[in-house]
């Protein structure tokens, strides 16, 4: 079964990925798992210039789900908050 | 106390950038951040106290997890309570510090260990072939591969032209690194591990510096000495 693809979703998330004036805020946990797949800052940037967004989550902010490859071509998943007028990106977890 | 806050200059992103030294990008975004709470509450001041409040620049940081090179950043690391509880930590100039540090790890004499060789490529955003073809058409992708897991240790030659294809490709991203062609093939690489197996690589200590471009505009670049 095809993954749904958020259109509008993801062509604001590319446009600010890769908006040099882009903060990327990473949250602790985030980093941990990162850590632990080794991933660096790198990979998670990739995924997320070139990913697309698959789920669309309300919780406190609204999250998106971005299924993405890293540098070498292995599969990522980040979920992250994204804030287009302050062009930043909080990254929630990556899995 | 309203009228006090409401009479200060109202300072643009381009002005910022230029006047503003060592922390440039912190401040944009600080200022955005402000402004939003600005136009929620209009009250700068309580705007002000708040942001103090969640955020820090913390003094010394361990970058190794973003850079995947042993990397410590000072004065840099901003680390915020966001509304939700949550700790988050941002590092300013972020592309800049990966090449920094992969520069200063290029230019530090002590052989390359294989999970540096693919630190540094991803820096580069390089694949395996991608890597291999540009080191010398005749290398194989799965040599690099052996490289990188340690199972084939990398030459003195082949190791000196990763190290300068590195420095060559990321040299503009590190304007406060200091760094010639010549420094590369003059490098006396030693290889601490023969005799002390648990020898750790000391990090690459990196600062955010205002550095002076010959244009003459002013940037802010990672630096690897302190300057008082």
């Amino acid at each position: 079964m095809a993954l749904p693809h958020y259109v509008t979703e993801t062509q604001i998330l590319r446009k600010i990925a890769c908006d040099p004036k882009c903060s990327l805020r990473f949250t602790t946990h985030a980093l941990k798992e990162m850590v632990a797949d080794g991933w660096t800052a790198d990979d998670v940037q990739h995924a997320l210039m070139h990913g697309q967004v698959v789920l669309h989550e309300q919780k406190q902010d609204v999250l998106w789900r971005v299924e993405g490859m890293d540098i070498d071509g292995g599969r990522i998943r980040v979920v992250v908050a994204v804030y287009e007028l302050i062009i930043r990106i909080k990254v929630i977890t990556a899995f | 106390m309203k009228k006090h806050a409401d009479e200060r200059p109202e300072v643009s992103k381009e002005e910022l950038r230029v006047l503003d030294g060592q922390h440039r990008r912190a401040k944009v975004v600080e200022l955005s951040a402000l402004a939003e709470i600005k136009r929620a509450t209009g009250d700068l001041e309580r705007a002000e106290a708040k942001l103090k409040q969640v955020e820090r620049t913390l003094a010394k940081y361990d970058a190794t997890v973003f850079v995947g090179l042993r990397t410590v950043v000072y004065n840099a690391a901003i680390e915020r309570v966001e509304e939700d509880g949550e700790t988050t930590i941002e590092l300013p100039k972020l592309p800049e510090l990966l090449a920094s540090a992969a520069v200063s790890r290029c230019l530090l004499p002590v052989r390359l260990r294989g999970p540096e060789i693919r630190a540094m490529r991803r820096i580069m955003k390089l694949t395996l072939a991608d890597l291999a073809k540009r080191l010398d058409e005749k290398t194989a992708t799965e040599t690099v591969s052996r490289w990188e897991s340690e199972a084939q240790p990398m030459g003195g030659y082949a190791e000196k032209l990763l190290r300068l294809l590195v420095c060559e490709e990321l040299r503009e991203n590190a304007p406060g690194i200091e760094y010639n062609a010549s420094m590369i093939a003059n490098l006396k690489v030693r290889d601490p591990w023969r005799v002390e197996p648990n020898y750790e690589i000391p990090p690459a200590e990196l600062w955010l510096l205002p550095l002076k471009e010959r244009s003459g505009t002013i940037i802010e670049a990672w630096n690897e000495k302190k300057v008082a």
